[in-house]
């Protein structure tokens, strides 16, 4: 029964392509980041609680220890499933993107609704040479990040070939 | 039509009435901080800030008029207005996604019409304002960006090919069942808590004297006649909004038209309708009435521009005859995928969750404030398992040819038709428990007012949804 559920928690028929494993590290980086400035204002409170309110000393470790508790989620546990679901694949007709942690999304995109397509970078990502590539709809934007640089260009140049936006379409 | 033309006077004074409000404000905060002794107290200063500030204003208004310009031909329409910085713009005929007309009261007493024409984007300058136009000249206007080739006079003049009315009792019908008196009561309700606070003790024990002598049924009388006042005023409101709407039909679009006080007039091109909606509300469906609505693409972001009323009140056995009709494009669907079983527990689950936690709440707090008849919180918990259920047996799918069809309840029962192409991407996600039950939700994007927007369906089967996946995939 276990191995049954194991199985069903994937979702079947995964797109074929993942990205960059780079991209891990970058996950990581940040969780570590985000997980220090987590504790840093985790101390904060602790003083501020325990020197300014008179709580109890235990109020303020509690808040440490939450604080804590976030970095095996933020800087291991996380990136690890994001990297592990997100897939993507581009065919000649759309694209499929696949991501999320807990909840799992896939959006299928037919290349004609595709509006334009972007790529961007913040610093983090720019420093290990990747690329998020963006595809916008009229309604929607969907991301694929962490892509070599010159994969994502590649790709940017593809979908703007293959999509055809005809007159009709709004 | 090519020389320039101004709109009318009347704009003049209707735009310094449109700042009355704040103009006398103005006067009276000058009034109060100019030294008493200098137009001869207060009154004088006041008579000397109210001329100072209409004047002012009214010949801010006299110079933007005057520097307003427009012109018109045949396929464009060209705007020159500003004082000091001059904008000039024109609007092609392609670029033209609607046209509305509204007036107001005071521009139905002199025949003029605010005419809006909007082009895509959602920016100021996307659109051109003519605010205070003839009838005459505001249908000139249209004409020529409307169809290629001019019309002349004695051409018949396009017929509708079908059109739907709200007549007589259907308006008050439409208007009693409209349910928006909830939010009026609701309002009522905030201002009565807000009020109470200022009013002085003395009052409130002479009420509360008063009050106590009077038997509990008058007491709870009042609250109900409350209710039931707060309702008609909702629905009298409701019908001076939409008297005399009427729905037309015609080859490449649809005309909408409704209200008395203020005249509404919205022209939708039939590529921009992106989804249609039969909206069955609380207070509708016990009585088989239904709204009809309509995703329109290309709107605005302001309130007006947001078409979304196909019509307020038909028969849901009429439904089909009714798209039959107006939208022969879209249809309902003979057949419909239902929920499987499993996802009962899910609704029931999402439905009194958050009543638990609240009635948890209110018990915690009612206990620490020591206030009585805490647990009838907890009776909140029957209605909410009722909608769960109700939105589980209500929820369903159905892919029909071109068409999806998905059906669904928050509070209204909602049913929408989307046609394949319009649908901009399709997303199936599930969470961890879903996954465990083989269960997905399905989510149909699409564009809409002001920008996309999406429907979805919780916690279909996973076979259905795959067959879903299938339908809109391009492989």
């Amino acid at each position: 029964m276990l191995e049954g559920a194991r199985e069903r928690l994937r979702m079947d028929n995964e797109p074929k392509e993942s990205i960059d494993p780079r991209a891990l590290k970058v996950w990581m980086i940040g969780g570590a980041i985000g997980s220090a400035v987590l504790l840093g204002i985790a101390i904060g409170l602790y003083a501020f609680v325990t020197a300014v309110y008179g709580a109890p000393a235990w109020v303020g470790w509690a808040i440490i220890a939450l604080a804590l508790a976030y970095a095996p989620w933020g800087i291991f546990l996380g990136p690890w499933l994001r990297m592990r679901f997100w897939r993507y694949e581009v065919r000649e007709n759309e694209i499929e993107i696949q991501h999320g942690i807990f909840v799992i999304k896939r959006h299928l995109i037919p290349m004609v609704r595709v509006q334009y397509v972007d790529t961007e970078h913040g610093p983090l990502m720019r420093y290990f040479g990747l690329t998020t590539l963006s595809i916008s709809t009229a309604a929607t934007r969907f991301a694929v990040p962490a892509l070599p640089k010159q994969r994502a260009g590649e790709l940017r140049g593809e979908i703007a070939t293959l999509a055809r936006v005809s007159e009709e379409d709004v | 039509m090519s020389d320039y033309r101004r709109q009318h006077p009347l704009l003049i004074l209707l735009d310094i009435g449109r700042g009355l409000i704040s103009n006398v404000s103005f006067a009276l905060i000058i009034a109060i901080s100019l030294p008493d002794d200098i137009f001869g107290g207060f009154v004088g200063n006041m008579i000397v800030g109210l001329l100072a500030i209409f004047g002012l204003s009214a010949l801010y208004n006299v110079f933007r008029w005057y520097f307003f310009l427009y012109r018109y031909e045949e396929g464009l329409v060209h705007i020159r207005q500003g004082v000091l910085y001059k904008k000039e713009r024109t609007i092609k005929r392609e670029r033209v996604q609607s046209m509305n007309t509204n007036a107001n009261v005071m521009q139905q007493a002199f025949g003029l019409v605010t005419l809006q024409i909007k082009t895509a984007g959602v920016s100021v300058d996307a659109e051109v304002n003519l605010r205070a136009v003839s009838k005459g000249e505001a249908e000139s206007i249209k004409e020529h960006l409307y169809a290629k080739g001019a019309r002349s006079a004695t051409e018949p003049v396009e017929v509708p090919k079908s059109s739907r009315f709200l007549q007589g009792q259907d308006v008050w019908l439409a208007a009693l069942t409209s349910g928006r008196f909830m939010v009026l009561f609701s309002i009522v309700a905030v201002i009565y808590f807000q009020v109470f606070e200022y009013i002085p003790q003395s009052y409130l024990d002479q009420a509360v004297e008063s009050l106590s002598t009077i038997p509990l049924v008058v007491g709870i009388g009042m609250a109900v006649g409350l209710f039931l006042g707060t309702w008609v005023l909702s629905a009298i409101v409701f019908v001076i909004q939409f008297a005399n709407f009427s729905l037309r039909r015609f080859e490449d679009r649809l005309e909408i038209s409704w209200g008395v006080l203020k005249k509404n007039h919205v022209i939708v091109k039939l590529h921009r309708v992106q989804a249609v909606m039969v909206q069955q509300g609380p207070l509708r469906q016990p009585f088989g009435l239904c709204t009809m609505l309509v995703e329109v693409a290309g709107g605005g972001a302001k309130e007006q521009e947001k078409v979304s009323l196909l019509h307020p009140l038909i028969r849901r056995k009429d439904v089909d005859g009714f798209l039959e009709d107006i939208l022969p494009e879209y249809r309902l669907p003979s057949s419909s995928i239902a929920l499987p079983k499993r996802a009962l527990r899910r609704y029931l689950f999402r439905s009194t969750v958050p009543v638990v936690v609240l009635a948890g709440a209110v018990i915690i707090a009612f206990h620490l404030l020591d206030l009585p008849y805490s647990w009838s919180s907890l009776a909140l918990i029957v209605p909410a398992v009722l909608l769960g259920m109700s939105r589980y047996r209500n929820g369903s799918l159905s892919v029909d040819g071109e068409q999806l069809s998905l059906r669904f309840r928050y509070v209204s029962l909602m049913q929408v038709l989307i046609k394949r192409s319009h649908v901009q991407s399709l997303t199936v996600q599930a969470n961890p428990f879903q996954r465990v039950g083989r269960l997905r939700t399905v989510q149909a994007s699409f564009l809409s007012s002001p920008a996309g927007k999406s429907h979805s369906l919780k916690d279909l089967d996973a076979c259905d949804a795959q067959a879903v996946w299938d339908w809109y995939s391009r492989n």
